[in-house]
């Protein structure tokens, strides 16, 4: 069984849990004291999904009340965000009221990684240490890889699971059709997205399938007839 | 001649400190460069992720049967082999492919590609990926074409290792992953061109650099701004129409 196997079973198992899948992230990130995860769709549109712990919670919490902080600038830069040490000078300048703040309710390192599928922006997992240092190469590896399960868990949680196995990294063909659709309804390709995975849902076919008959053009989202 | 263009490209593929560097995009030009430079049809990068696994990063047409073929490669094929043990690999007929690696030499025989060489980007100890050259007709590489290419792939890899350590601080999984999430948008780009356009993948893969280029963006940059609609499209529709128009 691969990392990525073991990491989505766990996840898949936890979604039920108390504190969903965020006990399953958190069990394959040795060395983190918390894990939190939030939707997003933009800057403003945010929703909490889970949290390991109480200090994970207020974090995204705190970020969502003062509006600065590790996770809107990953979900912004569409970069991880890797503050080591938020009494460090430079965060404090970057983050005034989030860093004090944080580091009174007991983290003193946070780590934040976008969760997309190219354009496609799902969310942010953020993790927390109380000790301040780095994240190590290996720690960064490890947290992109927990970040890939947590998109395929959450991608196949909108569809109620009914899309089965692990399906990232899509081919090709499943964004060039996500980008077609873009063009057909002129709608984000957060939206874009779940519609050709809700086609192929409710088709009871693959969403490589499906994108394959968009991309030949045996397949249109719009009702208007092709010009 | 060659030598001339081989110069310029060694220098060019050195050069990666510059502000704008966008690692889909050096390695677009690099599968490009190999094109010209040497006796191939069609090249693709791949680059190892950290469990070992190849992820295709870019090749010299965007056509999507080569992007097939480059894939279904990344899990058994020659690459693999290449990218194991860090020496070049040879397949001088594709048809003795077969029974080897039977996914493949079906999607080769239909692009017409008889001969693959795989080259390994690799310095020192260190394989970080694969660049996979196809030609047409059947037979071997001759020694001065490999020489030339594992040049090139040397530079490339040097280049790659350089801009992850100096410029962006980032380990290899964070530049890696970064660049496989801007291959995602330039699909999702390359898809909304085509539907609005009407063009096949490749022609809309050339639209979008032709305009990074123009405008000097990022082509990471230029495909977010297609993918979120805020791209001038009346400009992009002028460089479809060049890009299309027979030469």
């Amino acid at each position: 069984m691969s990392d990525l196997s073991r990491i989505l079973a766990s996840l898949r198992e936890t979604r039920r849990s108390r504190n969903g899948i965020c006990d399953g992230c958190l069990e394959h990130l040795p060395g983190m004291a918390g894990v939190g995860l939030t939707a997003m769709t933009g800057s403003s549109v945010r929703e909490p999904i889970c949290a390991s712990d109480p200090v994970s919670a207020r974090l995204e919490r705190l970020q969502y009340d003062v509006g600065e902080g590790p996770s809107l600038d990953a979900f912004d830069g569409n970069d991880p965000v890797l503050a080591g040490d938020l009494s460090a000078g430079a965060f404090r300048r970057r983050w005034p009221v989030f860093s004090t703040a944080a580091v009174e309710i007991g983290a003193r390192a946070v780590f934040a990684f976008p969760l997309q599928v190219g354009a496609v922006r799902i969310g942010v997992l953020e993790t927390y240490r109380p000790e301040p240092g780095p994240l190590s190469e290996r720690e960064t590896a490890r947290s992109l890889l927990v970040c890939h399960a947590a998109i395929v868990v959450l991608l196949d949680g909108q569809m109620d699971g009914a899309l089965g196995a692990g399906v990232l990294p899509y081919r090709a063909e499943v964004h060039q059709a996500t980008g077609m659709i873009v063009a057909q309804l002129d709608v984000s390709a957060e939206e874009a997205f779940v519609r050709l995975r809700a086609r192929a849902y409710a088709d009871n076919r693959t969403v490589e399938d499906v994108a394959r008959d968009v991309v030949d053009r045996r397949v249109r989202f719009d009702d208007e007839p092709v010009v | 001649m060659r030598d001339d263009r081989l110069a310029e490209a060694l220098v060019e593929f050195a050069d990666t400190l510059v502000d704008d560097f966008d690692v889909i995009d050096f390695l677009h030009r690099l599968a490009a460069r190999c094109v010209e430079l040497l006796d191939v049809d069609a090249v693709g990068l791949m680059l190892a992720d950290q469990y070992g696994q190849l992820r295709v990063l870019a090749a010299s047409s965007e056509q999507a049967r080569l992007m097939d073929l480059l894939q279904v490669q990344t899990d058994a094929g020659p690459c693999v082999l290449c990218y194991r043990d860090g020496e070049a690999v040879s397949v001088e007929d594709v048809a003795l492919l077969d029974r080897r690696w039977p996914a493949m030499s079906p999607l080769a025989a239909e692009l017409g590609l008889h001969a693959v060489f795989a080259l390994p980007m690799r310095l020192r100890d260190e394989v970080i990926g694969v660049a996979n050259l196809f030609r047409a007709r059947p037979g071997p590489l001759a020694e001065e074409d490999r020489r030339i290419g594992q040049a090139l792939a040397d530079v490339a890899t040097i280049g790659l290792l350089q801009e992850r350590a100096l410029r962006r601080r980032q380990v290899l999984a964070e530049q890696l992953q970064s660049a496989l999430n801007t291959r995602v948008v330039i699909e999702q780009a390359k898809g909304v061109l085509a539907e609005r356009f009407r063009l096949d993948m490749d022609v809309a893969f050339r639209a979008l650099r032709t305009f990074a280029r123009s405008r000097r963006e990022r082509l990471s940059d230029v495909a977010i701004d297609v993918v979120r609609g805020t791209v001038d499209m009346a400009v992009m529709h002028e460089i479809v129409q060049d890009v299309n128009s027979p030469a």
